[in-house]
């Protein structure tokens, strides 16, 4: 898979955990403004999925993110993690604000709102995660093809799916120190939907 | 009581030489390679500073089984790296001040003083040549017990006999450092104004999503005529204390944080960094330091502080381990310290083959003094604090360049040029920060080098 590093502090721990998840699987680190769209893309195809790392700021500071996203096929695996989630979020219809309860290194209760959730199989009704993020999307879920799975104890939203795409998005970090095995049951999900584990 | 005696080896040192605690031993460089370089090296060095360390590459020693019975072996570089290293580097780019970015000084002869065993060896290398070689200091009472030679290095073991280990230093001549020599005020060049407008600034920030931890500083000036004295009466207590003497200047640490240590183990070599964030000052009586403790171990905001930096040394070590595998153990540890406890966590990973640029690269400057993500608090810090930082929150590193290195995190550290000692007092700044109490808490932070000027005022 191709992760887009959005020069995060916590990109290689997605990595760690997802190569232990997934031992053998081959994946590539890049930053977000260091290849072109189009080879991001052709990379991403060939490596059969893509995953868009958290970072600071705001989905508009992504770099190539934005039309790498749109740019591949309906069908590839695509993760994004909080600036990655917000960024399939906008690109879905939602709208970017300021959350009301910004936090950072400390774990939230994530309240399951669609027991069907691919990401949140095996998991309970709520569970705890780590949050890094000051803003957070929001919209009326029923009108998009994305739809919230996850929201927060003061109803944000924490987690997405397309309905008929691979499209998972993440507003916590599964990878955390903090977010522990349900953290990486949350990987193991998307890579087994992904079918990236052999 | 190995102190007394590195002290009087210390007081009769000169020209270029340092030492450095790491934890339970102290470590003495002298008989430096060179005592100042010419002036051809040194155009060549400053357009090319560090090019040849660089490019050193860490790998296992090839004989495992000697290797961790001695794996101290030849090079012996002792020196410092300076937070602006990082523009070397290319990871941001920084105001620098008049010390170098690094400098890593080739050392013929080690002294360590291991004050658990009592036992002191010497590590010579016998390919350093010392041309102005003057500080030879003696070993006073010292029993040669064994020497282990190679064509290329030795290590000599002593035991010091009782008549040294009672030698009273007070009555040595060479040992002047009365605690009343050593007393300097502070002067603070940033109110607690301008400290409180810049923690607010970044807190903004924040909650732009720009940054979510950054570490801001205040910055202190003391005189310090003497800097030598002044080290010996408050070092013995710090667990990451050194001390380089360069022609040009003089630089103190009393770091108690481990930026990371590099050991041979079993075939290969391991990357160990321990991370400090949470502070909270010592109670006067124990039940009321016991509380203190408890109390910060539970504390959400202190626990986010170290949560996060711990997450951002996993991605630093991850870049440079095999399989980018990392493990965390002793997550939001207490430990205490003469004027305060902070919250801590162990992190370590097996080294890829990697060189030394590379290694610096991933894990530079240390997170728990720069912040995350570290690209963007690296800008946010060089904006809001108005001097340059020199060797605050850089490090002090001993190592062969090749399978072993001990690197401390340069804080409670400053530079001492023409009797005026420098340094600088920080503070994580969460979006959970009260600009008010982080000020007070940089002031606790200063309490190793003495009493700041009308404290009481601040």
């Amino acid at each position: 898979m191709l992760i887009i590093n959005n020069y995060d502090s916590f990109t290689y721990n997605l990595l760690a955990k997802l190569l232990a998840l997934s031992p053998g699987h081959h994946y590539e680190v890049v930053e977000n403004n260091r290849i072109s769209p189009e080879q991001a893309i052709e990379r991403a195809i060939l490596l059969k999925g893509l995953i868009i790392s958290p970072g600071p700021g705001s989905p508009a500071d992504s770099a190539i993110c934005p039309q790498v996203v749109l740019g591949v096929p309906k069908d590839l695996p695509v993760l994004g993690v909080c600036l990655g989630m917000q960024l399939l979020g906008e690109l879905g219809g939602f709208t970017l604000r300021r959350s009301a309860n910004p936090r950072h290194g400390s774990v939230e209760q994530i309240q399951r709102i669609f027991p069907k959730s691919i990401l949140f199989k095996g998991l309970g009704s709520t569970f705890e995660q780590a949050r890094y993020n000051s803003l957070c999307i929001e919209g009326a879920s029923s009108e998009y093809d994305i739809s919230a799975v996850g929201t927060s104890s003061n109803n944000e939203i924490m987690a997405i799916e397309h309905r008929s795409e691979m499209k998972f998005g993440v507003q916590f970090h599964p990878e955390s120190i903090c977010s522990g095995r349900k953290g990486e049951r949350i990987l193991l999900n998307f890579l087994k939907v992904a079918k990236a584990l052999r | 009581m190995l102190f007394e005696i590195l002290i009087s080896i210390l007081s009769q040192l000169e020209g270029v030489w340092g030492c450095m605690s790491v934890e339970t031993t102290t470590y003495l460089f002298i008989r430096p390679q060179k005592t100042a370089a010419s002036k051809d090296e040194e155009k060549e060095s400053k357009y090319n500073p560090n090019k040849a360390a660089f490019r050193s590459l860490f790998k296992p020693p090839a004989d495992p089984k000697e290797a961790t019975a001695n794996f101290l072996s030849p090079p012996y570089y002792f020196g410092f790296l300076s937070y602006h290293l990082l523009n070397d580097l290319g990871l941001g780019r920084v105001k620098a001040d008049s010390i170098p970015s690094m400098e890593l000084n080739r050392f013929g002869l080690v002294y360590a003083f291991n004050h658990l065993t009592g036992e002191i060896k010497a590590y010579e290398d016998y390919e350093c040549t010392y041309p102005n070689y003057e500080n030879k200091p003696s070993l006073p009472g010292l029993l040669r017990q064994a020497t282990k030679e190679t064509p290329n290095f030795a290590i000599h073991t002593f035991i010091p006999s009782s008549a040294a280990s009672q030698k009273d230093p007070s009555t040595d001549p060479h040992c002047d450092f009365s605690v009343n020599h050593s007393k300097i005020i502070l002067e603070p060049l940033t109110t607690r104004a301008q400290y409180i407008e810049r923690v607010e600034h970044l807190q903004e920030k924040i909650r732009c999503g720009d940054v979510y931890q950054a570490n801001i500083a205040a910055t202190f000036h003391a005189e310090l005529k003497d800097p030598l004295p002044f080290f010996l009466s408050r070092f013995r207590s710090v667990r990451y204390a050194a001390y380089l003497q360069s022609p040009d200047f003089t630089i103190l640490s009393f770091s108690p944080e481990l930026f990371f240590t590099i050991t041979p183990k079993k075939g290969n070599l391991k990357i160990t960094g321990m991370p400090i964030k949470g502070t909270a000052r010592r109670g006067s009586v124990p039940s009321e330091d016991q509380e203190i403790i408890n109390r910060l171990r539970l504390d959400p905001k202190e626990r986010a502080e170290l949560a996060m930096i711990v997450d951002l040394v996993r991605n630093d070590f991850s870049q440079i381990s095999q399989n980018y595998q990392v493990s965390v153990k002793d997550l939001f540890k207490v430990t205490s310290y003469e004027h305060l406890h902070h919250l801590d966590a162990t992190i370590t990973g097996i080294l890829k083959e990697v060189t030394f640029f590379e290694i610096l690269h991933a894990v530079y400057p240390a997170g728990s003094i720069s912040g995350a993500p570290k690209r963007k608090a690296i800008e946010f810090i060089d904006e809001l604090e108005d001097s340059p930082r020199g060797i605050w929150t850089g490090s002090i590193i001993f190592t062969n360049l090749s399978n072993f290195a001990f690197a401390n995190v340069a804080i409670r550290s400053g530079s001492v040029i023409d009797n005026r000692l420098t340094f600088k007092s920080g503070c994580g700044i969460t979006l959970k920060s009260q600009p008010d109490r982080e000020y007070d808490e940089l002031l606790l932070k200063t309490k190793v080098w003495g009493q700041v000027h009308g404290a009481e005022y601040l």
